[in-house]
């Protein structure tokens, strides 16, 4: 680790502290310190204390690990594809959540057996299989616009689906909510799903990192070190699946994340997948923290979407980025 | 080979008159064919004379031009950037549209769906084209850099059309019920605006740009064979590639002020047509617009029915088809 | 025939032709050589329009190149880019008559002049038996040659082509050197190509130009130029020659770094 890593890392972790303290004591009702503190550890049942316990702490954490899972998750699926545009947002994950949502919320059976989170993280498993095992199968020889209009596609595809069933049920207006997600359903049950199903991925996806930073050197360097780069391609994707899974059961759909992040950090750490991607979650986290107080401040009382925020940074990147490709 | 492109033409121009039929029988109100027959030799009641002549054919024929407006536009786009799964839903120039029209009905929240004064109808095209034109100029804009680059091009109208999307989204969230399924109308593409007003309206336009089109399909084929090959047989590719997507662009926006964001419709037309009589514009072309029309007409007919008395957009329809043969399309040429 | 005075060519900032004057002699076979990267193809690419200079003039019988309308350049000269792609179900016929378009009005057809030099150019490169095929289903050797039967029905003086034997066997390699050959000999067609291989470049080149970080290192018939210190100077090798057993060109029959 050189100096500059060093010295970005310190002052990351120091604004995310500051953006953790924030986003606690601000929102539509500011909260004083004290009662945070008390909230913590001598919990009384009043109002604003159910606030910071039920609602603003759950939710923090809740912005922090999804930021840091989206962040890592994008640094892979680029090590992995060797193209630093590629970005699971894209890819028509979250739609498939969204249709599954509409499919449970449209049965009252499967509503009451799952709600919105449970039947987003399902969604988002199986069409990620979908998206991932058939982009993957041909990966390689499959150049970035197919893979990005093979995303377009897919979620042209779920988002229709979901229309269909929203119009049949009456309920047009509730695909826009679940489009444009947040956090503004987060609670400790999340951040138990984003603990153990988010936890336990990042952790074996962090083992992953030399292995990707071989397929990171091409296809024939990787089988001349004796590693069989389809085999890891496929197993980063598949771990891939469920970390993007629970971040979009959790908070909808937080585009670009995964493409801002990664792009800094390769810009400061270089090419080394061990340091850039435990950092691409340290960055990740900070920036959902401040993004999310954002949306929360920007227009009080009102929630402004934060995937909204995110693609304002995201797009404008993405486009910059692909200036700087050598395509065609 | 010719014998196989006549035989297509036979096939299709059948299932083609076919649909029509269905198109002009299936209803709320049912019409048998030999009634069909009689009111179009004006022997008809007067009931049905009506459904057939101001409520039926008017829907057809739009979904007619949109076909024809979709398809060439889609063959033009897939041509000029190179890549065949190129579609004007999916670069971000219908998004374009819609987004200028979401704004304009934002703008306005006491007009519900069915109460919208004559004026603001004949305000929505021009909005829609003005927006198509906006979001198309932006992504020629953002993807030059010395030239424009097929796959540069592609690229940035992705991305183009994410941050429209999240654009338009943000609208959503604040709108009243009847806006927002007015407004989801225009993002997932119905056929609204079914009289013959509309189909007047979009004619002239069509024709102009179709027929300007199809005098370019020399250049199209030439410029299929890659920049290098067409530079060589004397083809200004830079200039002739602005041209040519302008007129796509302003094709898609014609389609997509009477019918909203309709996606794949621009990919299945072509390539149904490239498969039949290959991949020569001035035979592609027709063919494709003829195809689109069909699905057009088709998609527009089932949505109508199916659930009725709800609508569903016929964008959503085509989308449900569309997709999996896209993706049959990418799975068979990778 | 053609003359290139003061080139410069770049990529955004880098320069990878510079100041570089040369003449390609009228109704020879012109090869260019030099190693990866040394601006071989770029020169080759801005002779064919492809690529815009950033100074110089190149001279298309004694005219400037940007004073002539596009489509009577492409009645002078023909170009043939590296490997080329086809769109999928491409008829061998449609491809080659694509040729005639320097020649055709917007809406008009194929001509009956235009017919017979589509033929003609099937027949020359023997693909007419194949006429009625996709180009994407032919062999690499076949569809190079249907290509370069487009590039003959446009009816040109000059054939430029980029490496037109990448990717083939050693035989069809041959085949289109020795195709290109006759259209020269024949025709008195001037062709001026691109090419990788030492050897076929010394056996087929009337002229051979070396190319090295964008400036000419010689120029002139292969058996004055292919030397064992031109070669060294090019690509940096310790070169065997010997003569061919005609005695008209050089072979390399051996080398060292």
């Amino acid at each position: 680790m050189n100096k500059k890593t060093i010295v970005f890392c310190t002052i990351c972790s120091g604004i995310a502290m500051i953006g953790l303290f924030v986003a606690i004591l601000a929102g539509a009702k500011q909260i004083p310190i004290k009662t945070i503190w008390d909230s913590i550890f001598h919990y009384e049942d009043v109002l604003e204390m159910q606030l910071v316990r039920d609602v603003r702490i759950p939710r923090v954490i809740s912005t922090a690990l999804v930021g840091g899972i989206l962040g890592i998750t994008g640094a892979m699926m680029q090590g992995v594809t060797r193209n630093p545009i590629a970005e699971p947002s894209l890819m028509g994950i979250t739609q498939g959540a969204t249709f599954s949502i509409a499919l449970a919320s449209a049965s009252p059976f499967l509503y009451g057996a799952m709600g919105n989170t449970m039947a987003a993280f399902l969604g988002a498993m199986i069409s990620g299989l979908l998206v991932l095992g058939f982009s993957m199968k041909s990966a390689r020889n499959m150049n970035l616009s197919r893979l990005l209009l093979a995303g377009t596609a897919l979620s042209t595809f779920f988002i229709s689906m979901a229309t269909i069933l929203a119009l049949l049920t009456n309920k047009s207006q509730n695909i826009a909510f679940w489009i444009a997600g947040g956090f503004r359903s987060a609670t400790w049950t999340s951040v138990k799903l984003l603990f153990v199903v988010g936890g336990i991925t990042t952790i074996i996806a962090l083992f992953f990192a030399p292995k990707i930073n071989i397929v990171n050197l091409g296809e024939e360097v990787c089988i001349g070190l004796g590693e069989n780069p389809v085999k890891i391609r496929m197993w980063t994707l598949l771990l891939i699946i469920p970390m993007c899974a629970v971040c979009v059961a959790v908070a909808g759909n937080i585009a670009f994340i995964g493409l801002i992040v990664p792009y800094i950090i390769r810009k400061i750490v270089g090419q080394d997948y061990r340091l850039i991607m435990p950092i691409s979650f340290l960055a990740g986290a900070t920036l959902v923290i401040w993004a999310d107080v954002l949306a929360r401040l920007i227009n009080q009382p009102y929630e402004t979407p934060i995937g909204l925020f995110t693609s304002l940074v995201g797009v404008p990147l993405f486009i910059i980025m692909i200036r700087k490709e050598k395509v065609g | 080979m010719k014998k196989r492109r006549s035989r297509s033409y036979i096939v299709l121009s059948l299932v083609f008159l076919g649909i029509l039929l269905l198109a002009l029988s299936w209803g709320t109100y049912q019409i048998s064919l030999s009634d069909i027959y009689k009111t179009i030799m004006g022997k008809g009641n007067l009931l049905q004379s009506t459904t057939i002549w101001d409520i039926r054919m008017p829907r057809i024929g739009i979904a007619l031009l949109v076909g024809i407006c979709l398809a060439a536009s889609g063959s033009v786009l897939q041509t000029v950037t190179g890549n065949e799964l190129a579609e004007p839903g999916m670069i971000g120039i219908n998004a374009g549209a819609a987004l200028m029209v979401v704004l304009v009905i934002s703008n306005k929240t006491t007009n519900y769906y069915d109460a919208i004064g004559a004026s603001a109808l004949y305000i929505m095209p021009v909005v829609a084209i003005f927006g198509a034109c906006m979001s198309g100029i932006a992504i020629y804009l953002l993807s030059y850099k010395r030239g424009v680059s097929p796959t540069r091009l592609i690229l940035t109208g992705i991305g183009v059309n994410v941050g429209i999307n999240a654009f338009i989204s943000l609208y959503q969230l604040n709108m009243s019920r009847g806006d927002y399924n007015q407004v989801l109308t225009w993002t997932s593409g119905s056929l609204w605006g079914s009289s013959w007003r509309f189909f007047w309206l979009i004619l002239p336009g069509v024709m102009v740009f179709l027929v300007a089109i199809l005098h370019k399909a020399k250049i199209l084929d030439v410029l299929s064979l890659g920049d290098e090959i067409a530079t060589g047989l004397g083809v200004q590719v830079e200039k002739e590639r602005r041209i040519l997507f302008f007129f796509a662009i302003v094709l898609a926006a014609l389609a997509t002020s009477v019918a909203g964001n309709i996606a794949f419709l621009g990919l299945l037309g072509p390539h149904i047509a490239k498969r039949l009589v290959g991949p020569v514009h001035r035979r592609q072309i027709p063919l494709a617009a003829l195809i689109s029309s069909m699905i057009m007409i088709f998609a527009d007919t089932f949505s109508r029915n199916m659930f009725s008395p709800i609508e569903i957009p016929a964008g959503i329809m085509i989308s449900i088809v569309g997709v999996p043969y896209f993706i049959y399309l990418m799975m068979k040429e990778a | 025939m053609i003359e290139v005075k003061n080139l410069d060519v770049a990529y955004e900032q880098k320069y990878i032709i510079q100041n570089m004057n040369l003449e390609i002699p009228k109704g020879k076979i012109t090869m260019i050589i030099g190693s990866n990267g040394c601006g071989k193809s770029t020169l080759l690419k801005t002779i064919a329009r492809i690529l815009t200079p950033k100074k110089g003039e190149i001279y298309l019988e004694g005219v400037r190149i940007k004073e002539q309308a596009p489509k009577e350049i492409a009645k002078k000269m023909a170009v043939l880019p590296q490997s080329p792609v086809v769109p999928a179900g491409l008829l061998v016929k449609e491809l080659v008559s694509y040729g005639r378009f320097p020649y055709q009005s917007a809406l008009g057809g194929l001509k009956q002049k235009d017919m017979e030099q589509v033929n003609w150019a099937m027949e020359v490169t023997g693909i007419a038996a194949y006429a009625n095929h996709p180009v994407d289903r032919l062999s690499g050797g076949q569809r190079q040659r249907a290509w370069i039967a487009m590039a003959l029905a446009q009816e040109t003086e000059i054939l430029v082509l980029d490496e037109p034997t990448t990717y083939l066997d050693m035989a069809h390699q041959l085949e289109i050197l020795m195709l290109l050959q006759k259209l020269n000999k024949e025709q008195d067609r001037t062709i001026i190509m691109v090419l990788h291989e030492l050897n076929n470049a010394t056996k087929f080149a009337d002229h051979i130009i070396g190319v090295k970080e964008g400036k000419v290192v010689f120029e002139g018939k292969p058996l004055d130029v292919i030397t064992q210190e031109n070669l060294h100077q090019l690509y940096g090798i310790h070169a065997k020659l010997q003569l061919d057993e005609s005695g008209t060109y050089p072979i390399c029959t051996d080398f060292s770094i």
